[in-house]
Parts: C-alpha cells; sequence; structure tokens
C-alpha cells in the first residue's frame, strides 16, 4: 500500500521510493531496501506495478516502477476499504464515549 | 561505505536466491550506498538480512508448493517426504539458515572470489537493456592483478602512482598501494612497473563493415566500447546479438540499427537507411527500432519536420535517445529542444551563421543535388556545397555561435565532431600522397575508392570547393576550444567507412586533433574515455579504475597526459574478465589482417 501510493504522482526509482514513503508518513515509516524489493517483487508479479526504461536525462539512470492502471484500481479499492474501516472504527469510538458519558 | 563494508554488503546480496538477486540485486546495493549516509550500517545489515531470510524463504515456499505438482509418481507411490509435522515455512526458514551459515562459512574461506562474480552477473544479467548492451564473452573465473601501476585519473588528470588493482571475473574488487606480495600465480598477474592505466577508449561514431576485421582491431588498439551510428539493420541487430550472448568477441556496442531518413535524403549506402514519408510512420519505426533492440535511433538530413519532430517525441516518450544529424530543414537549436542526445560532425557549419534560416529556406542542398542527378553533371554538388558555405561563413557571428554553444552545453547536447572525417574532406589529397601501413586492414576494393579520382566527393570538385573545405576546417576547428570553454560536451568519434580512417587507431587520432585544436591532452583523452561512459550514464559500472567498476582497461608504455602518442603503445588490454597481453593484442591484429584477405579473395 505504501509502495503504490508512493508511485502515484510520479514513476520512482527504488530509492525514490523509499524516500517518498518516508515522506509521506513524515518520517514515521521507514522501509529498508530488502522490505521494498520483497514487495516490488510482489507487485510486478500481480502486475499492480511495472518497470520503466531510466529517464533520458538522468546522469547516473536507475530502472524506475510506474503504477498500472489495474495497481491504481487496486489501491483505490484499498482506499475504499479502509475507509470503510476508518468510518467503522470512528463509529464505533463515538459510540463508546456516548456510552460512558 | 568503505571497501569492508561494501564487500559484506555484496556478500550478503550474492547469498540471495539468484533470481531475486539477478533481478533487484544491483538496485538494492546502489540504494544500501545511498542510505549509509543517512542511516549507518547496523540497521542496514539488519534489513539484509532479513531480506536474504525473506527470500529464501519464499523460494523454499514455492518450491514445496510446487514439489507435488511436479512429481505425481512419487505420490502416486506414497513417496511423501515431508510428513513430519513441521510446517512448509519452519522448515523454509531452517533451510535459510542452513545455507546461510554455509554460505557465511563458505565466504571467509573465498574472500575474494565473490563480490566481483556477483556484480559481474549483475552487470550481464540484472542490468537495463541496452545500458550495459553488452556482456563478457565468456565467463573467466579468476583473479588478475595488475602490479605497480599507475593509474590515470581520467576525471582529474591526477596520476595515481604504484596501485596494485584487482580483478575479479571482470571487476576491480580492490586498488591499494603496491605490496611486494602476491597470491595469483605468474599468469594472472601483469607487472604495470613503469606502465600507465587507463580506462578503455570509445569510438563514438562508427559504421561497422566487417566485424571480423572492425572488432580485432577496435580491441588491439584499446577502444572497447563502440557506437555505430548506423548500418545494413539486420546486420547490426545479428552481431549485436552476437556480442550479447558470448558468441562474438568484440567491444561493448551501442547500435541504432538503421538510419532514419526522409524519402529523398541523401543516406548513403542506401541499405542503411530507413525512409521516412511522414510523422505516423516516424512513430512507428521508433516503435519497431526498440522492439528489435535500438540502444538510439539514428536521424539524417533528409527528414521532413514533421517526421523528425514526431520521431523526437516519441524517442523521448518510449525512453529512446535520439541522435545524429540535425534534417536540413531543422535549426540546430530547434534540434537541441527537441531534445536530441548529440549531434555529429561539427554542427554541420549552419548553427553559427546568422544565414541558418537563409540556408533552410533555400534548400539549396536539395536543388543542387537533384539537378546534378538529373542532368549527371555532378559538379553541381561540391559547387553548390561551396556556394552554401560561402553563405553560412559571410552570416558567421562568434555572439551567435556563442549563444549556441552555451545552449548545448545548458542542455547536455553532446557534440561528435569526427575531425578525422573532415580532415580527410579538406585535406583528402595529403592523406592520398602518405603511404600508411594501416592499409593492409582495408581490402583492395574499397582502397580504390579512397583516391581522390575515384571518390564520388573528390573526383567532381571543382576549384571554388578546394578552397571552400579548407575555409571551412580551418574556421570550426577554431571554435574547438571556444565550445569546450562553454562546457560542450565532446565525443571522440571517427565515422569509420570514410576513407583514411581506421578501425581502433583513428580514434588515437581523433584524440590528438582535439590537442591540435587546442584542447588538453586531459580533455582530449576525455572525450575518449570519460565523455562516453557520460552519455550512456555508465559511471557507475564503467570509465574509471575503481573497486566495484568493470575492469575494461588500456595499459600503455608511457604515459598518455604528457605524450598522446603514447595511445599506439599499448601493452595490454583487459577486457571482459580477459587480460590480453601485447602478444595477444599482435594476434588479435593479425586475425583482422587475415579476414582482409580473406574478404579480398572473395571479391575476386
Amino acid at each position: 500500500m505504501h509502495v503504490l501510493l508512493a508511485l502515484t504522482s510520479s514513476d520512482l526509482h527504488g530509492y525514490g521510493i523509499l524516500l517518498e514513503v518516508a515522506r509521506q508518513s513524515q518520517g514515521a515509516y521507514k522501509i529498508g531496501p530488502g522490505t521494498l524489493y520483497d514487495n516490488l517483487k510482489k507487485l510486478l508479479a500481480q502486475g499492480l506495478v511495472e518497470e520503466t526504461l531510466p529517464k533520458r536525462k538522468d546522469p547516473a539512470p536507475r530502472r524506475e516502477y510506474h503504477l498500472t492502471t489495474l495497481g491504481s484500481a487496486v489501491l483505490r479499492a484499498e482506499t475504499e476499504r479502509l475507509t470503510a474501516v476508518l468510518k467503522e472504527a470512528r463509529r464505533r469510538l463515538r459510540l463508546n464515549e456516548r456510552a460512558r458519558a | 561505505m568503505n571497501n569492508t563494508q561494501r564487500r559484506s554488503f555484496l556478500l550478503l546480496l550474492h547469498l540471495h536466491p539468484p533470481s531475486f538477486r539477478q533481478r533487484f540485486g544491483e538496485e538494492m546495493f546502489l540504494d544500501y550506498q545511498d542510505l549509509y549516509h543517512g542511516q549507518g550500517s547496523f540497521r542496514l545489515t539488519a534489513d539484509l538480512l532479513l531480506s536474504l531470510l525473506r527470500q529464501w524463504g519464499s523460494v523454499l515456499q514455492a518450491g514445496l508448493r510446487a514439489a507435488p505438482a511436479a512429481s505425481p509418481s512419487a505420490l502416486a507411490g506414497g513417496a511423501m517426504v515431508f510428513q513430519a509435522p513441521l510446517t512448509p515455512y519452519e522448515l523454509a526458514r531452517g533451510l535459510a539458515l542452513s545455507v546461510f551459515l554455509f554460505s557465511a562459512f563458505w565466504c571467509l574461506e573465498n574472500p575474494a572470489g565473490h563480490p566481483g562474480d556477483f556484480l559481474r552477473m549483475l552487470s550481464s544479467a540484472a542490468a537495463p537493456k541496452g545500458v550495459l548492451a553488452s556482456a563478457a564473452p565468456t565467463p573467466v573465473h579468476n583473479n588478475q592483478e595488475i602490479r605497480d601501476v599507475t593509474i590515470v585519473d581520467v576525471e582529474h588528470g591526477t596520476l595515481l602512482p604504484h596501485r596494485t588493482v584487482l580483478i575479479t571475473n571482470g571487476l576491480v574488487t580492490s586498488v591499494t598501494p603496491f605490496q611486494n606480495t602476491s597470491h595469483l600465480s605468474a599468469e594472472d598477474v601483469l607487472d604495470g612497473r613503469g606502465k600507465f592505466l587507463i580506462p578503455g577508449m570509445w569510438d563514438m561514431h562508427t559504421h561497422i563493415n566487417h566485424t571480423d576485421v572492425d572488432f580485432p582491431l577496435y580491441i588491439a588498439n584499446g577502444v572497447l566500447g563502440i557506437r555505430s551510428m548506423g548500418g545494413v539493420q539486420d546486420q547490426v541487430f545479428a552481431w549485436q546479438k552476437q556480442l550479447q550472448d558470448g558468441s562474438l568477441f568484440g567491444p561493448m556496442a551501442f547500435v541504432s540499427g538503421p538510419i532514419l531518413d526522409g524519402p529523398n535524403g541523401p543516406v548513403h549506402p542506401a541499405s542503411y537507411g530507413v525512409r521516412i514519408a511522414d510523422a505516423e510512420q516516424g512513430r512507428a519505426e521508433v516503435d519497431t527500432l526498440k522492439a528489435k533492440g535500438a540502444d538510439f535511433v539514428k536521424v539524417y538530413d533528409g527528414l521532413s519536420r514533421d517526421s523528425y519532430f514526431a520521431i523526437a517525441a516519441e524517442g523521448e516518450r518510449i525512453h529512446l535517445p535520439v541522435a545524429g544529424h540535425v534534417p536540413d530543414d531543422v535549426t540546430i537549436l530547434e534540434a537541441v529542444h527537441a531534445g536530441q542526445r548529440s549531434i555529429e560532425h561539427q554542427i554541420e557549419h549552419r548553427g553559427e551563421s546568422t544565414a541558418e534560416q537563409e540556408l533552410i529556406d533555400r534548400r539549396i542542398t536539395h536543388d543542387f543535388m537533384a539537378e546534378a542527378i538529373k542532368t549527371g553533371n555532378y559538379s553541381l554538388i561540391p559547387d553548390g556545397i561551396a556556394r552554401e558555405g560561402n553563405l553560412w561563413l559571410q552570416g558567421f557571428s562568434q555572439r551567435r555561435a556563442d549563444a549556441l554553444y552555451r545552449t548545448l552545453a545548458q542542455n547536455g547536447t553532446y557534440l561528435c565532431p569526427t575531425l578525422v572525417t573532415g580532415y580527410w574532406v579538406a585535406y583528402g589529397d595529403d592523406l592520398a600522397a602518405k603511404p600508411d601501413a594501416r592499409q593492409r586492414f582495408i581490402d583492395p576494393g574499397t582502397l580504390v575508392y579512397w583516391q581522390p579520382s575515384m571518390n564520388m566527393l573528390t573526383k567532381y570538385r571543382t576549384p571554388a570547393y578546394t578552397e571552400w573545405v579548407k575555409i571551412k576546417w580551418a574556421t570550426l576547428f577554431k571554435q574547438l576550444p571556444r565550445q569546450q570553454a562553454l562546457g560542450v560536451q565532446f565525443l571522440a568519434g571517427t565515422d569509420l567507412t570514410v576513407p583514411y580512417t581506421y578501425p581502433g587507431s583513428s580514434v588515437h587520432d581523433e584524440i590528438r586533433m582535439f590537442v591540435s585544436a587546442g584542447l588538453t591532452p586531459l580533455q582530449a583523452l576525455q572525450t575518449a574515455t570519460r565523455n562516453p561512459v557520460q552519455f550512456f550514464g555508465l559511471q557507475k559500472s564503467l570509465g574509471s579504475v575503481d573497486p566495484g567498476k568493470r575492469a575494461e582497461f588500456v595499459l600503455l608504455d608511457g604515459n598518455p597526459l604528457a605524450d598522446l602518442n603514447n595511445l599506439d603503445h599499448i601493452q595490454a588490454v583487459v577486457t571482459h574478465g580477459k587480460l590480453l597481453r601485447k602478444p595477444d593484442l599482435e594476434a588479435l591484429t593479425a586475425t583482422a589482417a587475415d579476414a582482409v584477405k580473406a574478404h579480398a579473395a572473395q571479391q575476386k
């Protein structure tokens, strides 16, 4: 989910994803390359992410990763699901508070 | 990250399952290097160890899942091996741990062997296609050592004396101060005392005619990389694949395949060209070439504006660089802004002149070409070139030129002036009068057409043309140091197949010509070593004598920065994991000479 989210605004290479994940979580969630490439391996196999050739003007090009249409759809669905979970969690917390009150 | 840390990271990466390691190893290593400064080694080592367990775990789990399907007979016979209360996950973890411990022990036993093996495999298997286009032909599983050598740093122009370079399976594993001990046998040790080690050179503008002549000569002359700027595409893609799979020994090659020209463009020989009628065909051809394995697209004079800009945009879209001539109807600035990566042959004497647009509008070239062909009066061609050239010269503006050079520098557009070819155009008579032992590498049938009386460009020349080409040469030659000072990056290219160019050794001539024009020996050497590597974005794996880089080196008898004639005195070449000493290089030269004779006999 974090990796997919990192790729929503632009294609990134591995190191770029690591930085973007840390940035999006405001430094709370830092993953290492070991975790990242394990995830990328699975996402590539599932067709949620694809690789692109390095950017032409990059002086030291690295393979970049791109969110596929399927990846976007999955991310959207997952966001919907999490939104529903959050909604449910909020509802329960509110009920809880009301009960206490 | 110091050497030991780098090595231990490489070792741990090497212990990963091959499929994972080949696919992600190189990227992971780069990331660890980048992260190292931010995080320190403990956290990263832990991440790497976890990754190791995870990947072996997934491999073993996949293996267990696949096993029943793969061996139905074993199941039918009731020979289930894993009926123990172990879950596949536990088993995988156990196995992974044992593999890890075993490998760790094994690596302690063989400290030097693996990082190189690992990186070498990466550079051949995991690198994006085209970026490291050609891998070593045959894996040579051993270490080599160049002892007590002076390393020439082509980035800064400094000399590092008394170094020992250890090479493992084609990769530099260490560069250390010389000590008089070695564990290697004599055949793997090269005495570098008093010798100078430089990164392999490149010919950034070549056309390959005979791989059995050109490739051995490139290697023997220390030119270990080439950029093929057009040929008969089936042949080019065929030898490109042979270089990649190792069935052909030669330089690392980046290829365009054919040359894209307009329907009536001047591409010669015609078999090198693909005729592009319009934008749509241009876009489609770029896609086709990428699918065939082209590393870039070569564009040419006769392309229409529509076709050219469509090709440039499509190249940008699918990440296939565009390089070559600037079409007649396009200004140099337009080409720069369209993203063309390199411009060949001295910006084709246009962009520096206020007459550029006028030249384009009049389309003089097409007129006199067409007329010459129609009337059979071929003198119209050199006359037309001289007339067009004088128009350019009258409008020459140093201010405009400088502004253009700055734009080239800012946009990272490289110039490949092919000076040896330009010199031939201006001073072909002098070259024809001088004996050159290298002509034994040119078959007699071709040599005939090198004579001024036989060559199309010189046969019909007029006094106006002869005078003009010398003025043009002098004018452009003077611009080179200015271009360099303003930040333009040059590439050394020969345009091989043009008369009086020779495979490999003409690159040495080209480098020396840069110095004649006013560049420093270091700047000149960079055009054939550092700049090509940067052009292809290969700085991480090539271009210097540093640990982790591919060992593609040339050992010279003398310091090239003191005298560039030392480029002709090659003591050894290291390429594709092989150490080629002087007798090996002489043998390569001899095979080229034999191949020339065979081709000549065939022609008869």
